[in-house]
């Protein structure tokens, strides 16, 4: 049988770490910051990782013999053996079919949410911190009566708006954690747009818009970027909570929220191995992006460079 | 005698605090000729920068306010001026350097990108030509291997170089005015002779008219044409720099004068003017400097304005004291 995934491949497949240590630069803020990622092992490590199982989960078809859905009750729950390497669930389902079509919500809502998230948090956090005064105050008051507002009830009502389908649930999930994302914008904003660069730049007839974007983005990639490694575990045992309440992933669809909240019950009936697998599973995943998220913070900063 | 390019009238600008009106600058007017040098020298807070920030609109409105003046830059008053016709004056026809060059370059931005931000914003113009406008600049204000150069983060630069790369910056765009607000504070002293140097040559070379802010006697000295000393938002004494240094009228320039620390004294304590500066928000009823002044008298202290004394033609002092002292 070929259900194994050639982990082999995809690690040739990856750029040798370069030691390339000259201070020759490179062409943009993002060839130069990729050059320095590259030397972070543990960061390449993570990206590693995190390529295999996207690719993986884009996969999954291919590289599953069984289905996620056939039931076969008559099997029923089996520890791991030869056939189901990771056991079956009550239901005769396969672990590690469920786990892999797990991962494709799981890593969809993860990266979709999150940007979403940090494409309005960063956007209105930092308006709203530059612009300062009456605007500031009033767009943070706004933020906070939304932050104030229960998060199901308001997941409810986007979703409602929008119509229900697992995309939207992206964008529900990412319109809620957008607001913690924008306050942290906002205080490094408040202190960046004191620096001096700014009022040089300002002081050279740069354009308001292009000081935000060119100018005061930038600088507060590096908290947003770690945040953003933190809001993407969130967003996933989010999207298990929904679904558990029937606004998310439909059965016999799976996720890795879903598992581990099935697997969860499944304790008691002394069956580890269903819980045990989805969340090792979800463990080692955002342990690779909170090593990739730090060392894209550390690339990020050109003054970080050892060179 | 020719046209004056800038020429600022009785400005006021006035910040409005919880504390009080701060009368950061008050009733300043100078004008600057064509190829000139103005110094402006005064202690900390007495309103030299706010005076240039309010030239180019970079006063934070509220607090701050322009109450009053007028300030025609090449037949236009700039004080009227809309944000958006500001802009297009900033960095292109009048441009400013700031004190400290350690934090006036964006960390994350490549001097290349920062050189020809300016350019994009104010001139029609290709990348390619761009980026080889802002290598000549960098050649220019004596950066050694400009093409080399231009491609590193501010962190790769020393202070000295970073203060050359801000100059490049605002002569990019070939200005008809470059502020320079305390361009040399922040740098080691050999340095500092270095860009004074440099803001010479280039002045004469590209025939624009400077504006020097200091509180530091010594740069004015060598660098300027007219020196205009302020005190708490006014205008104390003005002249040339023979005038000021030579000539000296007013008590406050010459406490100045005094506390420069000479290399010849063996005195075992420095000079300094007794007293702090005043609050702004509390300024004295009379002469603001009277509170310190050593020669005061009973008149200085009451209500009203100071006049202005004539000592000679470009020669004007803020001060009851009668010309030659008593």
């Amino acid at each position: 049988m070929t259900r194994a995934v050639n982990i082999s491949a995809i690690n040739k497949s990856t750029t040798p770490v370069s030691d390339d240590l000259s201070v020759e630069a490179g062409t943009s803020l993002w060839a130069d910051a990729w050059r320095r990622l590259l030397k972070n092992k543990l960061a390449v490590v993570g990206l590693v990782y995190l390529v295999f199982v996207a690719s993986v989960a884009a996969l999954a078809p291919f590289l599953t013999v069984f289905s996620y859905e056939e039931m076969d009750l008559i099997l029923g729950a089996v520890p791991p053996n030869d056939t189901h390497w990771l056991g079956t669930d009550d239901l005769g389902r396969d672990m590690l079919t469920r786990i892999i079509y797990g991962s494709r919500v799981s890593l969809m809502v993860g990266i979709l949410a999150t940007s979403v998230s940090v494409a309005i948090g960063v956007l209105y956090g930092a308006v709203s911190g530059y612009v300062g005064g009456r605007v500031d105050n009033l767009m943070m008051r706004f933020l906070e009566v939304l932050y104030a507002l229960p998060f199901t009830i308001l997941v409810i009502i986007v979703m409602v708006v929008l119509g229900r389908s697992i995309y939207n649930l992206f964008i529900a999930l990412g319109a809620i954690q957008w607001m913690v994302m924008a306050r942290i914008v906002r205080g490094q904003v408040v202190s960046i747009k004191k620096m001096e660069y700014i009022e040089a730049a300002r002081a050279s007839g740069v354009r308001p818009l292009a000081i935000i974007w060119r100018h005061v983005i930038p600088n507060t990639l590096g908290p947003v970027i770690v945040f953003a490694t933190l809001t993407v575990p969130a967003v996933i045992l989010e999207e298990a909570f929904l679904s558990f309440l029937g606004l998310g992933v439909q059965p016999p669809m799976s996720s890795w929220g879903t598992l581990i909240s099935d697997g969860v019950s499944a304790m008691q009936a002394e069956m580890p191995w269903l819980i045990v697998y989805p969340c090792l599973t979800l463990m080692t995943t955002l342990l690779a992006l909170n090593f990739f998220g730090d060392g894209l913070r550390d690339a990020l900063d050109p003054k970080s460079s050892k060179d | 005698m020719s046209e004056a390019l800038l020429q600022v009238k009785d400005l006021k600008t006035y910040f409005y605090t919880r504390a009080g009106v701060v009368k950061a600058v008050d009733g300043i007017s100078f004008d600057l000729m064509p190829g000139k040098t103005l110094g402006i020298v005064g202690e900390s807070g007495s309103g030299k920068s706010v005076t240039m920030m309010s030239l180019l609109g970079l006063i934070p409105q509220p607090p701050g306010k322009i109450v009053g003046g007028t300030a025609f830059f090449d037949g236009v008053d700039l004080l009227t001026l809309s944000e958006k016709e500001k802009r297009l004056i900033r960095g292109k026809r009048i441009s400013m350097i700031f004190q400290d060059p350690m934090t006036s370059l964006n960390p994350y931005l490549k001097v290349a990108t920062q050189l020809t931000e300016v350019l994009f914003e104010h001139e029609r113009i290709t990348s390619k030509e761009a980026r080889k406008r802002a290598i000549e600049a960098l050649e220019q204000v004596g950066i050694p291997e400009a093409a080399n150069r231009i491609d590193h983060y501010p962190h790769q630069f020393s202070g000295g170089m970073r203060q050359r790369v801000m100059i490049a910056m605002a002569l990019i765009a070939k200005p008809q005015i470059l502020i320079a607000d305390e361009p040399t504070t922040a740098l080691d002293v050999t340095v500092q002779a270095q860009i004074l140097e440099l803001l010479k040559s280039l002045q004469k070379d590209l025939g624009m008219s400077l504006i020097i802010i200091t509180h530091d006697l010594g740069v004015v000295a060598g660098i300027s044409d007219e020196v205009l000393v302020m005190y708490a938002g006014k205008l104390v004494e003005r002249g040339s720099a023979d005038d000021i240094f030579y000539r000296t009228h007013h008590p406050y320039t010459q406490g100045l004068l005094k506390s420069i620390p000479r290399i010849d004294n063996d005195a075992s304590e420095l000079y300094s003017i007794p007293g702090l500066p005043p609050d702004p928000s509390k300024l004295p009823a009379g002469c603001p400097f009277e509170p310190r002044c050593s020669v005061s008298k009973d008149v200085c202290a009451q209500v009203g304005a100071v006049p202005v004394q004539s000592i000679s033609a470009n020669h004007e002092s803020v001060c009851y004291r009668p010309e030659g002292g008593a």
